[in-house]
Order: C-alpha cells, then structure tokens, then sequence
C-alpha cells in the first residue's frame, strides 16, 4: 500500500444552492490534517463525500488506496468516525451504542471500549441523550477508537468542549498517530488547536480550495502588515487581502513572499490561522 | 453474519425501546374475538401497515443515515436488513396473534375452522406485503414524516371498504351468481391452494419492492 | 535531555529545537552515538505536530550535527564530523563579523578589537 491514506481528487458536488468544486489534498499515513474553513464553506460536505454519505459529481476519492465507492465496505472496517453530532438512537444507553457498533466491526474489541470508557468516565448504563455534548463526542470516539481504524475523521469535535477536554482530544490523537501508521482528519473552528497539532492543513473557501500542504508552509507565506495611513500607497493597496483602515492606520494580510522586509514606517507580524482565515474571508481572492 | 442480518439485528436494537409499547396489540385478538379469523387478518394487516411507519420514524428522529452511512454494509444489504425487519413483524402478528384470535373465539363460543385461520394467515400475509410494498421505497426515498399520511391513507380505505364489502356486496355478489358463491365457498373448505396463492403474490411484491427499494436509496445519496 | 519551546520567543518552534539540540550537542549532554528522541516521541512530548519535529531533525541533519539510520531513528554525530566543524566555524564567523560591525559602529580600532578577543580568550 502507498504512503497515502487519504487521496482527494478533483472532486466537485452540486447541492442545490451551494457547489464544491475541484478540490484535491491528500493525507500521508502517519500524520494529522485539519480542514478548516467558514461555516457553510463545504467542510462538512467534503467528510460527507469522503465517507460516501453524499455521491460526488466529479472526480476521485481513495481510500488505502480504494475508490470510496467500489470498495466502501472494506473501507469503512478500518475508518473510525466522529460526527458533529450523535448518530446514535437516543434513547440507547451506552452499552446499546456497543451492541449496535459491535455488530458491524470485525476487528471490534470490547476491552478496548472498556479501556477507553473507563477513562472517559463513559456509564454503561446511561441514555445517550442524557450524555452532555462532551460526552457525547468521548462516546463517539471510543467507538472509532475500540476497533482497528487506520484512518479517523472528525467533524468538528472540539465545539462544546472545555479547554480541558480539547487538550485531552488533541493528546488522544497526537498518541494515535505516534506509531506512524494512521492519520487523522478533523474539522474545526478552533484553529489554536490545529497550530501546534496539524501536520497539513487544507482551508476550503466557499466551495473551493484555497490552500492545502502543510501547516508552516500556511503559516510562513502570509504576513500581517499595519502601518498608518500615510504609508498606503495605492501600490501596496493592490498588495493587501482583507484591508482594514481606521483612524489609527490600516492592517491586512500580504504574502510574504511580497515582503521580506517592512517598508517604511509599517510593521511586519507573524499570521495566525485564525488571522489568515479572517482576512481572507473578508475578500473575494482570485483563484 | 451476513450484512442484512447485521441490519436486523440494528433494527430490533433500535426499535425495542418502543416494543413495551407493542404489548397493545396483544389485546386486539380479545377485542375482535367475534369476528371471524379473515376479519381479523384483516385488521391485523393493517396494523401492520401503520407500524411498519415506525422504524422509519425512529430512523429519521434520530437521523440514524449516518450511523448507517459509517457501518460497513453495502446497500442491498441494508435494505433487505430493513425487509427482514419488517416481515419479521409480520410473522409475529401472524404466529402469535391469529391463532390467539382463533383460540379466544373458540373460548367464547365462536367457530372459526381450521382452514379459516389457515386462510387468514395466508390473506393476513398477502396484505403486509401490499402495503409494505407499497410504503417502504416511498419511505426511503421522502422520509417518513413527508410519506406518513401517503403510506396509510390508501390502505384506511382499503379497509374501511372490505368492511363494507363483507355487509353489503357480499350478498349483492351473491345474487351475481352461483359461480362466484362457489368460488368463495370453495375457498373456505379448501383454504391451501389460495394460501398458497396468496403467499407466493405476496413474496413477489416483496421481491420486486425490494429491488426498487435499492435504487430508491442509492437515489438519497445523489443528494 | 531537555527541550523548552517557548510560545514568546520569536524563534519558530524548529528552530528552537534545533538549537537546543545543537547546544545539548556542544556541552557534551548529548554524546557521540547517541540517539534522539524518536520524532513522534518528541512531538507527542512537546505537543507539537510531527512535521516541525521532523523539520528540525532534518535540517541538523543537513547541516551535520545528527544522523538518521533508516527504521532505527537519528543518532548524534561524532563532534570531530566534519560537516559539525564547518557549521560551527560557519557560526564563529558570523559572530566575529557582528563584533566588527559593531565596533566600527562604535568607533573602535582593529587593534582593541583584537585586544578585546585576547582578554576573552584567557577567561575561557
């Protein structure tokens, strides 16, 4: 099997008032990607297509080195899923979330649900729907986790959650990729999460793909340049994503490339995700 | 475990928070004691009918498409899971609930023959399939809350007018001719050939629901 | 062995990695032969992404100070190693260019400037 765990190819999906279109990344196995993007961007969408919830109109998925489609139920032995939300009946108690998961997993291991529960601080024997949404998210991931996933994908599990719960995820998922082997996707607003723990990046921009590789090639090719009013020539308009002028002078994001030193009088500042998500919303960018 | 038992078997787990609620339908053979095993087939069928629904619903409150998008089990495979469900319901209707309602006529004086309750079964069966096979790619492809008064609707008529049927054409068919008397005494004193009939048209529309059931769900992936 | 990555440095996470690595290297902390931590041993310990431990292995190794053996991991290379040597006088250099500039900034001769390194030597 190649290094790739996850090839995403040219895929486009029309839906209704909203359409993906031409998006590709990969994941190598063995490392983390966070796909990141405005809500309604086709974040979702994209996990949807990825786990063949939704028949994309063009192009390619793999997974291990599958097609999506032709081999989804291979596929879907070795994936562990975690939802935004419960999939579950909510009147099931926790030991009926087993049974039901159980059922369809070969590689299932009850003691490794059990491990898992027990840390979790996971009832048996209480109803999903009186789980809090942290709970409920820690119920999905010991389902994802007690059979043998190669590859885990998460949409947007950290909403809802406390600092502390979010550290103890993003620990969770740096330990199951540390054998070099699985590889992790996950959605999310929570980019501070994603600075120090995603290997690759992929942002998705209404529909589209605005950057996928990895994180500090995001990180170290946009800038964040504030200056005064004086010092905005219309030359440097041009060069400016997301522009913010006020009375104390002007911000925005540029390339790096573009600016290797601050000009004159203006300052040059490390970019954020969070930054360059924020100003590039703000703008419709050239593709 | 082959993937539609697998199904099954997610079906009965998803559905047996409500089955307490089932034990209702014990009571109906006591209620309808006096009519005679074909009536009760009859209403029987379309309990059946109504709660088939269920399944559907409780799918759809829970949006429970992504616990089955994520399971490893092809789409056929899920679909019969669902069938098997669904006459598994029908079977425990028919084992347990006609003979219950021969035995309490029995009891309260009544004689249904054998070869009624046989008849029964076989017509009670027959009209499970008819509305199942109606209802279930419907449910599939809308949903259950958009397709629930479609999926019942027909069969209330249905039934409203075999009642009407057995008071008031039945004699009107009486006077169209010895014939069709016949036909229907005969059907009576030799139940197993219309049984049979009956089960094997049944199984058919089954069958043929089924496939289009398929495609009807593939269809709500296109999305 | 111990690595500090702090948030308020200016420094990038690797580069910070790699500097502590290489000073651990100087001071002898970490012999010839020895192995590092595995990348994602050391990813997983600092809770940092695989990748930014794997840059900065991968540029102590291009310049010389560290080895990697394929499937066993990176292992420190012998100080005598003459890549090491090269980066290290690569290092000299450009601290004693500093101290040029800064002297002529500051007026100063060749002459104390070269008295200035005599002094500093002998504490040494």
């Amino acid at each position: 099997m190649s290094n790739t765990l996850l090839d995403v190819r040219a895929v486009s999906k029309n839906y209704g008032s909203f359409a993906l279109r031409d998006v590709s990344f990969s994941i190598p196995k063995g490392y983390i990607m966070g796909l990141i993007g405005p809500n309604g961007a086709g974040k979702t969408t994209l996990i949807h297509l990825i786990l063949n919830l939704l028949r994309r109109d063009s192009g390619e998925i793999q997974v291990f080195g599958l097609d999506n489609i032709a081999d989804d139920s291979a596929i879907k032995q070795q994936v562990g899923v975690v939802f935004d939300s419960v999939p579950y009946v909510e009147d099931w108690k926790v030991k009926d979330v087993v049974k039901a998961m159980s059922l369809f997993y070969d590689s299932w291991s009850q003691s490794r649900f059990l491990e898992l529960a027990e840390k979790f601080h996971l009832d048996m024997g209480k109803k999903v729907k009186e789980l809090s949404r942290g709970m409920q998210t820690k119920l999905m991931l010991a389902c994802a986790l007690a059979h043998e996933a190669k590859l885990l994908i998460l949409d947007e599990p950290t909403s809802g959650m406390d600092p502390v719960a979010r550290d103890e995820l993003m620990d969770m998922l740096r330990q199951y990729i540390a054998d070099g082997e699985k590889s992790v996707l996950f959605s999310t607003h929570i980019t501070s999460d994603l600075e120090r723990a995603a290997d690759f990046i992929t942002y998705i921009r209404n529909g589209q793909l605005f950057f996928t590789g990895p994180t500090d090639e995001l990180l170290e090719g946009w800038r964040l340049l504030k200056g005064g009013r004086s010092e905005l020539t219309n030359e440097l308009r041009e060069k400016i994503v997301g522009l913010r002028e006020h009375h104390a002078g002007f911000d925005g994001l540029v390339k790096a490339k573009d600016f290797p030193a601050p000009p004159d009088g203006c300052v040059l500042d490390q970019a954020s995700i969070e930054d360059i998500m924020l100003y590039t919303a703000k703008e419709a960018m050239p593709s | 475990m082959t993937g539609a038992v697998k199904m099954f078997r997610l079906d009965l787990l998803s559905m047996q928070v409500y089955f307490k609620s089932y034990v209702v339908f014990f009571l109906y053979p006591l209620l309808f004691a006096w009519w005679e095993p074909v009536g009760m087939a009859v209403m029987a069928g379309m309990m059946l009918a109504m709660l088939g629904g269920s399944i559907f619903s409780v799918q759809e409150k829970n949006k429970l498409e992504r616990l089955y998008g994520m399971l490893s089990i092809s789409d056929s495979s899920l679909v019969a899971g669902r069938y098997l469900f669904l006459l598994a319901n029908c079977l425990t209707v028919q084992l347990v609930i006609l003979p219950l309602h021969f035995v309490v006529s029995r009891l309260i004086g009544k004689t249904p023959s054998g070869s009624e309750l046989l008849f029964a079964m076989g017509l009670s069966y027959f009209l499970f399939w008819l509305q199942c096979s109606y209802q279930i790619p419907l449910f599939i492809k809308f949903g259950y809350t958009k397709m629930r008064i479609w999926a019942t609707a027909p069969f209330i008529v249905i039934a409203l007018s075999s009642v009407l049927f057995t008071y008031t054409l039945g004699d009107a068919l009486k006077a169209r001719g010895p014939y069709l008397e016949k036909a229907i005494y005969y059907m009576y004193i030799n139940p197993l050939q219309p049984m049979l009939t009956l089960i094997a048209l049944g199984t058919l529309l089954g069958a043929v629901s089924y496939l289009i059931s398929i495609g009807a769900y593939r269809s709500t992936k296109r999305r | 062995m111990k690595i500090i990555i702090s948030n308020s440095s200016p420094l990038p996470i690797y580069e910070q990695i790699k500097q502590q690595v290489k000073a651990a290297i100087l001071s002898g902390e970490l012999k010839e032969n020895e192995p590092l931590p595995s990348l994602r041993e050391l990813a997983k310990d600092l809770k940092i992404s695989v990748l930014t431990t794997m840059r900065a292995y991968n540029e102590l190794e291009q310049e010389g100070f560290v080895t990697s053996i394929q499937g066993k991991g990176y292992y420190v290379m012998p100080r005598g190693s003459q890549l090491m040597q090269e980066q290290f006088l690569r290092e000299v250099e450009r601290a004693l260019e500093e101290a040029v500039k800064a002297a002529a900034m500051a007026n100063i001769s060749g002459e104390q400037l070269m008295e200035m390194l005599k002094l500093l030597l002998e504490v040494e």
